[in-house]
């Protein structure tokens, strides 16, 4: 059933106290418009999570600069600013433990904590596969909900249904 | 003056039990139900990016305004003749940017070339910015050479800067552009800032300081806020 295999997909949460890094092979900082650009092999890693993709835009948001506006340092560290949204375009694979899921794109709404996996979406868990079009992660409670209609122009499996393989003798593993 | 940085990683034992990612197996909906309330709060994702963007600027900045600055006073030790160049030993030079603001460079020595180019070569650098009232920073290169004609300012032989908040720049070597504003930072380029680690293979900044390109992989680390950042938030409940 749906249940136990989505529900629990950890994939995306987030741990505060442990180290991020992303790795990829440029980064343009786009500081006038807020936009950070990783692209080529892109790769973040955070405890047991990964994902990959080709490109991974992050638009900040500054934090207000109260008083005179200083020169551009103004953005100086200790003003922090923060992750507004992220999105992941290209061949976007999400590993946690023990569950996978693949999609055209992801999209990260800091703000929400949801994340929004779309176009030719698969999800595996061991040997259990499920496939659809758009794939929703509520990061805090890690509830995943998977669905194959109104995909909003992703791309939809074939049948437009949600179609999961259980294998028979596989017990999710604890 | 070898300052050596201070990887500052104060680590808080976070109040919410440590985050465990959730197993696989199927639980029936009161249990998950209270499973989730236990659920630890998840702090919000805060990739500090733009501190690092910051972090950088500083350095672009540091560097142009470097360059471009007029003179106010130049004070030589010594000066003499040597093999075609005129040599002015612990130049120093100091004045005021045009944000009013003081700034002194000094060299070890600043051999200047007596043919067309005029160019000048330096050793020792040392330089000293105020970036915005609240932070200076401190550049130091072993060696350098600016070619008035191309208004290039080149500094090589591992160049480092620190400013008054916590934030380490490293490159081996820069090619700043005076008159457009742009500074080419070979690398590895390496950038500490209170929480954040970025290594680079080059760096490249523009119009003073808002786009920066970085390349040859890049490898960017966020660590936890430490418990004393200024910025540090309480894990949002709500």
């Amino acid at each position: 059933q749906q249940g136990g295999f989505g529900e629990n997909f950890g994939g995306l949460q987030v741990q505060g106290d442990q180290p991020i890094t992303i790795e990829s092979n440029q980064l343009d900082v786009d500081d006038a418009n807020s936009i950070a650009t990783f692209s080529g092999d892109v790769e973040v890693v955070q405890g047991e999570t990964m994902m990959r993709a080709a490109k991974l835009i992050v638009h900040y948001v500054r934090k207000a600069q109260d008083g005179a506006q200083a020169v551009a340092t103004s953005n100086m560290p200790g003003n922090s600013s923060d992750i507004d949204r992220l999105e992941a375009e290209g061949d976007v694979y999400v590993k946690s433990t023990d569950q996978v899921a693949t999609a055209n794109r992801a999209d990260f709404d800091m703000k929400t904590q949801i994340v929004v996996m779309s176009g030719d979406v698969v999800l595996t868990q061991g040997p259990n596969v499920a496939t659809g079009c758009r794939l929703t992660i509520h990061m805090e409670t890690s509830v995943a909900q998977l669905q194959s209609r109104d995909c909003g122009g992703a791309a939809a499996p074939a049948g437009g249904r949600v179609r999961m393989l259980l294998s028979p003798n596989s017990q999710p593993n604890g | 003056m070898e300052r050596n940085w201070r990887l500052t990683l104060g680590r808080k034992a976070p109040h919410q039990q440590p985050g465990a990612i959730a197993t696989g197996q199927a639980r029936p909906a009161a249990e998950f139900a209270r499973a989730n309330q236990h659920a630890r709060r998840v702090r919000r994702l805060k990739v500090a990016l733009p501190l690092l963007a910051g972090a950088i600027i500083v350095a672009g900045l540091a560097a142009t305004w470097l360059a471009r600055s007029a003179p106010v006073d130049l004070t030589v030790a010594a000066t003499t003749i040597q093999n075609g160049q005129l040599v002015m030993e612990d130049p120093r030079m100091s004045g005021k940017d045009k944000n009013d603001r003081p700034y002194f460079v000094t060299a070890q020595r600043a051999m200047q070339a007596l043919d067309r180019t005029g160019a000048i070569d330096l050793e020792g650098i040392n330089a000293n910015l105020t970036l915005d009232p609240e932070t200076t920073a401190e550049i130091a290169a072993l060696a350098g050479r600016y070619d008035p004609k191309a208004e290039v300012l080149r500094l090589y032989d591992s160049i480092e800067v620190t400013t008054s908040n916590d934030i380490v720049i490293r490159l081996s070597s820069a090619d700043i552009l005076l008159n457009d504003g742009r500074l080419e930072g070979n690398g590895p380029v390496y950038i500490q800032t209170p929480n954040q680690t970025l290594q680079s293979g080059n760096v490249t900044i523009q119009n003073g300081g808002d786009r920066l390109t970085f390349g040859n992989r890049v490898k960017l680390t966020l660590l936890p806020a430490a418990t004393g950042g200024t910025d540090q938030r309480a894990a949002n409940d709500e």
